[in-house]
C-alpha cells in the first residue's frame, strides 16, 4: 500500500509558458498505486491572469470507475518581466482542480487523456495508470432496519454497525446527516455517545460500535435510504508497499515503518416500502403514529365555584414527537378553561425513543354541584392494528361548592384566548329598505356644482373693489368732488324736475342753472359759482373745451338767468326746450372734462 | 391688450362650463329607481331565503333600470358567487367598489373570491410611501371629494372676506383657516382630478370564460401568448373591433377576444 503524499508527474507535463502564451496548464496525481477505499488526488493547475470563476474545469476521461469529491483553490502571484530594457508586471492566477479518487474494486484503470481548453488555448496532458490492489477493509460498515416496510410517520431503528479492524482510528460519522436522510425521513440519533461493545460473530468475541438512528418515513411509496460513509484513519505497520520513490526512506525513519491513511467506508443503501395511513383519520387526528398512552389527573377533586383547579394531561407515544397537539378535552360547559402550559421530553427505552407532552389546564368552575367529567382523548393510527385508536383517560369526578363571584375570584387567570376562525365565506348581502340611487351621477358633470365656486369670490372681488375704492375717495377731495359731480348733478336736476311739476319757473330755472354751474364747477374742482360769463368761459378754455361746448354754456346760463330774473318763458314747451339745452349742454361738458 | 386677454379667459371659462354641463349624465328616472328599488328588495328577500336564482334574476331586473348604486351591485355580485358564476360576481364587486372605494365589505368579499380564482395576478409591490398614498386617495369617493373641495373653496374666500372687515385679534385665525383651507384644497386636487380621469379613461375588464386565450395581436393567426382564465383583471388600453388591448397588473400585455371579458 502506498504511503504518504508523492507527487509523481504525469507523462507529459506542461512545458510553462510560451512566451505571450496567458494559459499554462499541467496535471499531477499524487499516487498510482493505491488500496481499494484509499482516497488519492488528481490535481490539474491551470496558471493565468484570469480568476477561477471564468475558468472551466478539465475535462478528464476515466473517472467512472471511482468515487470522484471536485474542489478548486486558487493563489494569486505578480510576474515582472524585463525584455529589451523594458520591464512589464502582470498578476498570475494559480489555480488547482483538484479531483479526490476513491477506487472501490481492485485493476489497473487508466485516468485520462487529461485535457484543458480556455478560449484559444488547448493542451492534452496525456494519461496515467492507476493501479488498485485489493485491501482489506480496516473497518466494516454494516447498515440494518428494524423493519422493510412500514407506515408513515411510524418509528423505525436505523442501525450502522462498525467493525473496526486492528490498526483503525479516528472513525467519524459524516456532521450532515440531514442531507443524507433528512430529505425522506425525520430522525433522531438515540445515543449522544456511541460506545464500544463486545458482541458474537461467527463465535468469535468482536468489538463493535453501534450507530442507533431513529426515522419517521414521511412520504409513501419506495424509499432508499442512501449509505452513509464512515471516515476513518488507518494506522499500518510493516505492510507498506514499496513505490520506489525516494521518499520511503524518510517515511520509514519518521513513521518507524507504520503510515497513517484516510480512509472511507460505504454503508450500502437500504431500500424500505412506506405505506400510507388508510382509511379516513378521525376529525382530531394530528399525524401521531405508533404506540400510545394517555393519562389525566387534577389537583384537587373538591372547590368552592370560581377557584381554579389543575387538569395535567399527559400523552406518551413512540411516534414522531411534533405530532402530539392538545388532546380533546370532555365537555367543560360549566367551567372556564384557559389555554394549557405545554412541556415536551423524550426518553429513549431500550431502542425506541418515547416522547412524553404534558399539558397543563387552569380550570374555573362557574356553578357549585358535582360533576363527572368524560374522559380526555387524543386519536392516533396503531401500525400494529392497522387502524385509527384512541387513547383515553379515566373520568375525572368533581365536587363543586358555593364560591366566590367568578369575576370577583381572586385565582382567575386573565390569560386570554385568540379568536380563531374555523371557516370562512363571503360578507352578507347589504340589507334596509333605503332606496336605490344613482351612485354614477357625478356632480363634476352637473353645470350647477361649477356654479357653487363662484359666489364667495365674486363677493370677495366686490367687497374687496368697494372698499378700495371707498379708501381712496376718502383721501383725496378733489377726486371725490369729481366723482361724485354725477351724483350731485343727478339731485340737481331732480329738485328742477320738481320745480317744473309745480310750474314755479323762478325754481325751475334756478335749478337748472345750478346743475350745469355746480357740475361745471365739481368736474373742474374750481368754484364757478360768482364767476362772469367770460371768467368762466376763460375757465373753460383753460381746459380744452371746445368752443361749441363754450358758446352752449353761455346761452343756457343766460336762457337760466332771464328765466329766473326776466320774466323768461311761461309755458311748459319753452321749459322743456330749456330743460333739453341744458341736458345737451351737460353730456358735451360731460365728453369733454 | 389688456382688455382683449381677459375676455379670452372669460370665453375659456365659458366654454369650459358648457362642456362639463355637455357631460351631464342621463342618470335612471326617479320612476325607474323607484322599480329598481322594488326589484332589489324582493332580491334581498329571495337571497335570504337562499334562493339565489330568483334574487339573481331581481337584481339583474334592478340593474337593466340603469341604475348604478353599489349595494345593488354587491348583493348581485354575491349571489352570482352563490350561483358558482366568481367572474361575473368579480365583475360586479369590482363595479361595486368603483362607486364606493370605501366599503370594507367590497373589498373583503373581492379579496375572497380573488383568492378562489385560478389566476394570481398580484399588482405590483409597493412600498410604505405609496401604501399611505393610495390609502389617502381611495378614502373617499369622487363625490365626496368634489363636495369637500366646494367646500374647502368657500370656506378659504369666506375667510378672506371675513378678514377684509375683522379686528387684528381674529385677523391671525382668519388667515390660518384661509392657510389650511388652502393646502387642504391642493392636497385634494391632485387625487380628485387623477380620480375624474380615471373614471373618464381608465377602463378594467374581467374575464367571464372558464378560460380565454390571450394572443399577440388582434386576430387568433397570432401568437398564443398566455392562457387567462376566470375572474383575472386587466387594464383596457383600447378596443379593436371584437378585440380589446389589454395590460395585465404585472404589466404583461396582449389582446384577448371582447366577447370574453365584461367592462367594469
Amino acid at each position: 500500500m502506498v504511503k504518504g503524499f508523492h507527487w509523481i508527474c504525469l507523462a507529459v507535463l506542461a512545458v510553462c509558458c510560451v512566451a505571450r502564451a496567458e494559459v499554462a496548464a499541467e496535471a499531477s496525481i499524487s499516487s498510482t498505486q493505491v488500496g481499494t477505499g484509499e482516497p488519492f488526488q488528481l490535481t490539474i493547475q491551470v496558471t493565468s491572469d484570469d480568476k477561477s470563476e471564468s475558468l472551466p474545469w478539465p475535462q478528464v476521461d476515466g473517472l467512472e470507475k471511482f468515487t470522484v469529491a471536485k474542489s478548486t483553490g486558487t493563489t494569486q502571484s505578480s510576474q515582472t518581466t524585463i525584455m529589451n530594457g523594458k520591464i512589464s508586471n502582470r498578476n498570475l492566477y494559480v489555480t488547482n482542480f483538484i479531483y479526490t479518487l476513491t477506487a472501490q474494486k481492485p485493476g489497473t484503470f487508466q485516468i485520462g487523456p487529461i485535457r484543458y481548453a480556455y478560449k484559444t488555448y488547448e493542451k492534452n496532458m496525456g494519461s496515467a495508470n492507476v493501479t488498485v490492489v485489493k485491501q482489506e477493509a480496516g473497518l466494516t460498515s454494516q447498515p440494518s432496519l428494524s423493519k422493510k416496510s412500514a407506515f408513515i410517520g411510524e418509528q423505525l431503528l436505523y442501525n450502522l454497525r462498525i467493525i473496526p479492524a486492528q490498526g483503525v482510528q479516528q472513525i467519524n460519522l459524516p456532521q450532515d446527516l440531514q442531507k443524507l436522510i433528512g430529505e425522506k425521513f425525520w430522525f433522531q440519533r438515540l445515543d449522544k455517545n456511541v460506545e464500544a461493545k463486545v458482541v458474537k460473530i461467527n463465535g468469535e468475541n468482536v468489538r463493535v460500535f453501534d450507530v442507533r438512528i431513529v426515522l419517521f418515513p414521511l412520504l409513501p411509496g419506495k424509499v432508499e435510504l442512501s449509505g452513509i460513509p464512515v471516515d476513518y484513519q488507518q494506522v499500518s505497520r510493516n505492510q507498506r508497499r514499496r513505490t520506489g520513490s525516494v521518499f520511503d526512506m524518510f517515511d520509514d525513519q519518521f513513521f518507524n515503518g507504520a503510515s497513517v491513511v484516510n480512509m472511507t467506508a460505504m454503508a450500502s443503501p437500504i431500500s424500505m416500502e412506506v405505506s400510507p395511513l388508510p382509511g379516513e383519520a378521525p376529525a382530531d387526528f394530528t399525524g401521531s403514529v405508533g404506540e400510545y398512552s394517555l393519562t389525566a389527573n387534577i389537583d384537587k377533586t373538591s372547590l368552592a365555584s370560581g377557584d381554579a383547579l389543575t387538569l395535567t394531561v399527559t400523552i406518551r407515544g413512540d411516534g414522531e414527537p411534533k405530532t402530539i397537539t392538545k388532546p380533546k378535552l370532555p365537555d367543560l360547559g360549566q367551567f372556564e378553561v384557559f389555554d394549557p402550559e405545554v412541556s415536551t421530553g423524550s426518553a429513549v427505552q431500550g431502542s425506541t425513543l418515547v416522547t412524553t407532552k404534558t399539558f397543563k389546564y387552569v380550570v374555573v368552575p362557574h356553578r357549585k354541584g358535582d360533576y363527572s367529567l368524560g374522559p380526555v382523548a387524543f386519536s392516533y393510527f396503531d401500525p400494529a392494528k392497522r387502524a385509527y385508536a384512541e387513547a383515553k383517560s379515566q373520568p375525572l369526578t368533581i365536587s363543586v361548592t358555593e364560591g366566590k363571584e367568578i369575576s370577583a375570584s381572586p385565582n382567575r387567570i386573565m390569560s386570554q384566548r385568540e379568536i380563531t376562525d374555523i371557516g370562512s365565506d363571503i360578507r352578507h348581502i347589504k340589507g334596509g329598505s333605503a332606496p336605490l340611487r344613482s351612485e354614477d351621477d357625478f356632480l363634476y358633470k352637473h353645470f350647477w356644482y361649477w356654479l357653487l365656486f363662484s359666489p364667495t369670490p365674486v363677493a370677495f372681488a366686490m367687497i374687496f373693489l368697494v372698499r378700495s375704492r371707498g379708501r381712496k375717495l376718502a383721501g383725496d377731495a378733489t377726486l371725490k368732488r369729481k366723482t361724485l359731480a354725477g351724483a350731485q348733478l343727478k339731485r340737481r336736476l331732480k329738485e328742477a324736475n320738481e320745480a317744473l311739476k309745480q310750474r314755479n319757473a323762478r325754481e325751475f330755472y334756478k335749478a337748472l342753472s345750478q346743475a350745469v354751474v355746480g357740475f361745471a364747477s365739481d368736474k373742474l374742482n374750481v368754484e364757478f359759482r360768482g364767476l362772469t360769463v367770460d371768467d368762466a368761459k376763460a375757465q373753460l378754455r383753460k381746459r380744452g373745451i371746445s368752443e361749441a361746448s363754450m358758446t352752449e354754456y353761455e346761452k343756457v346760463l343766460q336762457m337760466c338767468d332771464f328765466g329766473q330774473f326776466g320774466g323768461g318763458a311761461r309755458d311748459e314747451k319753452a321749459w322743456k326746450e330749456s330743460l333739453d339745452a341744458a341736458d345737451n349742454l351737460l353730456r358735451m361738458l360731460d365728453r369733454e372734462l | 391688450m389688456g382688455r382683449f386677454i381677459g375676455k379670452s379667459i372669460v370665453l375659456r371659462v365659458a366654454a369650459l362650463l358648457l362642456a362639463l354641463a355637455s357631460l351631464t349624465s342621463a342618470s335612471a328616472s326617479p320612476e325607474a329607481l323607484k322599480r329598481a328599488t322594488k326589484d332589489y328588495q324582493q332580491a334581498n328577500a329571495a337571497y335570504e331565503k337562499t334562493d339565489f336564482a330568483k334574487a339573481g334574476d331581481l337584481y339583474r331586473r334592478a340593474i337593466d333600470e340603469g341604475v348604478a348604486d353599489s349595494r345593488l351591485y354587491f348583493n348581485y355580485a354575491n349571489c352570482l358567487f352563490r350561483l358558482n358564476q366568481p367572474g361575473m360576481a368579480i365583475l360586479y364587486y369590482e363595479k361595486a367598489r368603483k362607486l364606493d372605494p370605501n366599503d370594507e365589505d367590497v373589498a373583503y368579499n373581492l379579496r375572497f373570491v380573488n383568492a378562489q380564482i385560478i389566476d394570481k395576478n398580484p399588482a405590483p409591490e409597493s412600498n410604505a410611501l405609496t401604501k399611505a398614498l393610495s390609502f389617502a386617495h381611495s378614502a373617499f369617493s369622487i363625490n365626496e371629494g368634489l363636495w369637500i373641495s366646494a367646500g374647502l373653496f368657500s370656506l378659504l374666500f369666506l375667510a378672506a372676506i371675513l378678514t377684509l372687515f375683522a379686528g387684528p385679534a381674529f385677523r391671525g385665525a382668519l388667515i390660518a383657516a384661509m392657510v389650511l383651507a388652502g393646502l387642504a384644497l391642493l392636497a385634494l386636487t391632485p387625487s380628485l382630478a387623477f380620480k375624474i380621469k380615471e373614471q373618464e379613461t381608465l377602463q378594467y375588464g374581467i374575464v367571464l370564460k372558464p378560460a380565454a386565450e390571450m394572443f399577440s395581436g388582434p386576430g387568433e393567426t397570432f401568437q398564443v401568448l398566455t392562457q387567462v382564465h376566470e375572474g383575472t383583471k386587466f387594464e383596457i388600453v383600447e378596443t379593436r373591433g371584437d378585440w380589446v388591448s389589454v395590460k395585465l397588473a404585472n404589466g404583461k400585455g396582449g389582446f384577448v377576444r371582447l366577447a370574453d371579458l365584461g367592462k367594469v
